[in-house]
């Protein structure tokens, strides 16, 4: 297996050399098994985790500097295969990101039982992979100028980085409960100790503390929610569970267990009640850790969630009506989620708990997409896939612009706390004097966060909104609630936002520091310019990332054979021990 | 003979009397211990499940019915041991700050 | 299938009478884990409670479940637990602290999930008459005693072959929360000083 994944790596990276199609179909004959080649990029992953560790412990070669560029490979290597295998012609950029077709004929899915399916490769979750391994590359970078980092234990935080975004890349793939399960935990305990990894600061420790508390009560829910599930319809599989709750005419209990499931997915995304662990975490994480865990790990969790929501709400929430339905569910969580997010952001005092909360409300501007999705596959049929999938590709367009302005904001952030030593908000005060570049940079990037014209944040927003508006039209009155709530919401986030640009640009800063220079090291440069740049480019050429997220398409399988429920006569149980004991 | 109904009742009690450990303890190792309560209850509810859908009997995915939901213990089972191994490293790295275990969340981080 | 195939009247009470034991048991030490003030004793009835749970999974056909039961719960974590306690607080024994308020929250919370549970699991039978469709859930379990192949043999089968991947990638969870743990709680070498900037 290991030389097998060897091969797979070196394939990999002929395939950057100009080899694209051939050499996977070699790779595909190598790993001898067309499904098992899916599965190619994860494995690389996996040989990369054991890799770093070896060179962890070798004399030799262990230096930074190594450590570094085996994680490089191993997260630039499994994206390029992912995009290989899915443009299908070209390796980096596609005009359109066609030819799915070409592969979605295959079966995608690895099993061996007709109902026990545990991953599928569709547009949808390669999207959300190549997404969250392009945010692991972005974090690394930050790594790379983070100097609050111990060196030492470079090699221990980068393999919980490349264990953590694996998870990611199985939960966005997973269509079993038990393979989204133990998806989140790997995420999940990975990132508990990503958040404690300043071992001697206090906020670090107790902000992982209470992840690790949030995240292990909102699993064992979780879990009991499955049990629940799983007692109905007698699967794990969520495609064959959400065809047979059909068939369950229980509103009290279906509406508990997807509650219960949607208890473990909120947490990940940092949906309102769950959400209470995200500013703690955040403050206390280093901070590419921190930025790490808004967008990758929010955006994990909502690919599971939608591709949950769009599997359950097919047939089977229609029973479940008198008490709970999707689409005002998750209505109402994300116009709470958005609003506790912004309140609660006016009143930081920290940088990096107000870009927390921000990115709380940013979870809820994200649920507009998860209702939409819900709508789309209450409404059913080829209207409500295609309305689905509008939903779908909103939320997963945003996440790109969200990404961008969020890993850049956090990288203002780690640069000026490489040089201060502190993130609050007096850290920023008269910066624009200090290094007028960087301001306009944050600047630049607050705004897209706001998601004001010229920057690409706004081409996101935009885009959420009409996916909203096309549900409402659909017959969803709600979804404009939703969105009169949003936009209500996006007007109060101005006052933050705001207030740190005020800080920055008029306030001036502290009579020590005021007119010392504020240096920024190459890396910062790429890191913050360049997605300030990309925010403002992106806002011309927006419609660059359309294609590939219209992509992100949910592989949905047709009703099974096996979808009916196991009948067991009603008139008489069949009971084998005799009627002696029990009257 | 058995009354599934007996065990999901203890699946259900179980469950809460956790939840309202991991709610109301104050000490962290205690909270660990509920949360344990919590993963077993949900353990016996996926058991008895199993045990019910093996029961049945009959159709072409019997197999993976019964099974999956044993097999998903076993899993929680060695998920949730790692877990509590990286909550007790958690738990120790702070107690090392902080030489108490009753840490209460609320007075140092607030919300 | 040790109990549930025999067949006697005499065996059959004394299988209810075991079932029932261990039932209350398991039950008494879940709720004296919360009860008890005392972290050592909170500890032992988690660890009576463990066991009982692998006892009822005997009685649920799953004996190997029981037996991993008995070897990661009862076995590892409580020892863990116990260990926690002694690493974190240099006298044996620590009383919990309580405020009023997180009580509060405890029994609203609990009552909120667990009504409806207890509505669902329990308090089913009322509306099982009406709705024929309902028969399909799991609530109106009845004791299906056929002898589903539940065994450690077909369990050993799913593990290889249709949970295999599931159960690699439970390694790699291992194989980080080994890392992890190791590593926040290893001597901290590393932490005189930071080194400087990479390369």
């Amino acid at each position: 297996m290991l030389l097998e994944a060897a091969e797979t790596a070196t394939n990999a990276l002929q395939g950057v050399v100009g080899l694209p199609q051939e050499s996977y179909r070699a790779l595909a004959g190598i790993i001898g098994n067309d499904t098992l080649s899916y599965f190619a990029p994860e494995l690389v992953i996996c040989v990369a985790m054991l890799l770093v560790l070896l060179v962890d412990v070798s004399d030799k070669l262990r230096s930074p500097r190594n450590l570094m560029l085996v994680a490089l490979v191993a997260l630039a290597a499994p994206a390029l295969m992912i995009l290989g295998k899915w443009g299908g012609e070209a390796l980096f950029f596609y005009p359109a990101w066609g030819n799915l077709a070409q592969y979605s004929n295959l079966e995608g899915h690895i099993s061996l039982q007709p109902d026990s399916h545990m991953l599928v490769f569709d547009g949808f979750a390669n999207f959300f992979k190549v997404f969250v391994l392009a945010s692991g590359l972005i974090t690394l970078g930050m790594i790379h100028l983070d100097k609050g980092t111990p060196r030492r234990s470079l090699g221990e935080m980068l393999t919980l980085l490349l264990g953590s975004v694996l998870g990611m890349m199985l939960l966005a793939s997973a269509t079993n409960l038990l393979m989204i399960y133990l998806s989140i935990e790997f995420m999940s305990l990975a990132s508990f100790i990503l958040v404690a990894f300043k071992r001697r600061d206090r906020k670090g420790t107790e902000g992982a503390l209470k992840y690790m508390l949030f995240g292990a009560v909102s699993s064992g829910v979780m879990i009991y929610g499955i049990s629940l599930l799983y007692g109905m319809a007698g699967t794990l599989d969520i495609a064959l569970i959400g065809q047979r709750l059909a068939q369950v005419n229980d509103p009290l209990a279906i509406a508990m267990a997807l509650m219960m499931v949607t208890v473990g997915f909120g947490y990940k995304m940092s949906i309102a009640p769950m959400h209470f662990w995200a500013p703690d975490a955040y403050e206390g994480a280093p901070t590419p850790v921190t930025a790490f865990l808004s967008v990758a790990s929010k955006a994990a969790g909502f690919a599971v969630f939608i591709r949950f929501i769009d599997a359950m709400s097919a047939q089977s929430t229609g029973n479940a009506l008198p008490i709970i339905n999707w689409v005002s569910f998750v209505a109402v969580i994300g116009a709470v989620t958005m609003t506790v997010g912004n309140l609660t952001a006016i009143w930081q005092p920290n940088v990096k708990r107000m870009l927390a909360y921000s990115s709380i409300a940013h979870a809820g501007y994200l649920m507009i997409g998860a209702a939409v999705v819900a709508a789309g596959g209450e409404i059913g049929g080829e209207a409500g896939a295609r309305i689905a999938d509008v939903g779908g590709s909103a939320t997963a367009f945003y996440l790109v612009a969200y990404c961008l302005m969020n890993f850049g904001a956090f990288a203002v952030v780690q640069v000026v706390a490489n040089e201060t030593g502190r993130d609050d908000m007096n850290a920023f005060d008269g910066l624009f004097k200090r290094n007028p570049t960087l301001a306009v940079v944050m600047a630049i990037l607050l705004l897209s966060l706001l998601g004001i014209p010229p920057t690409f944040g706004f081409i996101g927003k935009a885009r959420l909104f009409m996916a909203g508006l096309e549900a409402a039209q659909a017959g969803y009155p709600i979804m404009t609630v939703l969105l009169v709530i949003a936009a209500v919401n996006t007007t109060v986030s101005c006052y933050y936002y705001f207030r740190l640009i005020r800080g920055m640009f008029i306030t001036p800063g502290e009579a020590a520091t005021a007119n010392r220079p504020l240096i920024v090291s190459n890396t910062g440069w790429l890191m913050a310019g360049g997605s300030a740049v990309l925010t403002l480019a992106l806002f011309v050429a927006g419609s660059f990332f359309i294609g590939p997220a219209d992509e992100a398409r949910l592989k949905r399988r047709p009703h099974l054979e096996g979808a009916a429920m196991p009948q067991h006569d009603q008139g008489h149980v069949e009971v084998k021990r005799g009627d002696g004991s029990k009257g | 003979m058995l009354e599934p109904k007996i065990v999901f009742a203890l699946a259900a009690v179980l469950f809460s009397v956790g939840l309202y450990g991991v709610l109301s303890r104050g000490n962290l190792v205690l909270l660990l211990m509920s949360l344990e309560l919590m993963l077993n209850a949900a353990n016996v509810a996926l058991v008895g499940v199993a045990r019910y859908w093996a029961g049945m009997g009959g159709a072409a995915d019997d197999f993976s019915r019964a099974h999956s939901g044993q097999f998903f213990t076993l899993m929680v089972m060695a998920v949730a041991a790692a877990e509590v191994g990286v909550g007790l490293a958690i738990i120790v790295a702070v107690f090392r700050r902080k030489h108490t275990s009753a840490a209460d969340l609320a007075t140092e981080l607030k919300h | 299938m040790l109990l549930a195939e025999a067949n006697t009247p005499v065996t059959d009470w004394i299988y209810t009478l075991v079932f029932m034991a261990v039932f209350v048991t398991t039950l008494m030490a879940g709720l004296w884990v919360v009860i008890a003030r005392d972290v050592i004793r909170a500890g032992v009835s988690l660890f009576i409670c463990l066991s009982g749970v692998a006892g009822i999974y005997f009685f649920l056909n799953a004996q190997f479940l029981a037996v991993v039961q008995i070897m990661v719960y009862v076995g590892g974590t409580t020892v863990l637990i116990l260990f926690g306690v002694m690493l974190t607080n240099r006298a044996p024994v620590l009383t919990s602290r309580r405020a009023t308020d997180r009580t509060l929250a405890g029994w609203l919370a609990t009552v909120i999930v667990a009504a409806p549970l207890f509505v669902i699991l329990v308090g089913r039978d009322l509306m099982e008459k009406k709705d024929v469709k309902t028969a399909n859930g799991w609530f109106t379990m009845k004791e299906a005693a056929a002898q589903a192949p539940i065994n450690t043999v077909a369990l050993g089968d799913a593990l290889l072959t249709s949970y295999i991947l599931p159960f690699e990638i439970a390694s790699l969870v291992l194989l980080v929360a080994l890392v992890g743990s190791a590593y926040l709680a290893r001597r901290r070498e590393d932490e005189s000083g930071i080194e400087g900037r990479l390369s």
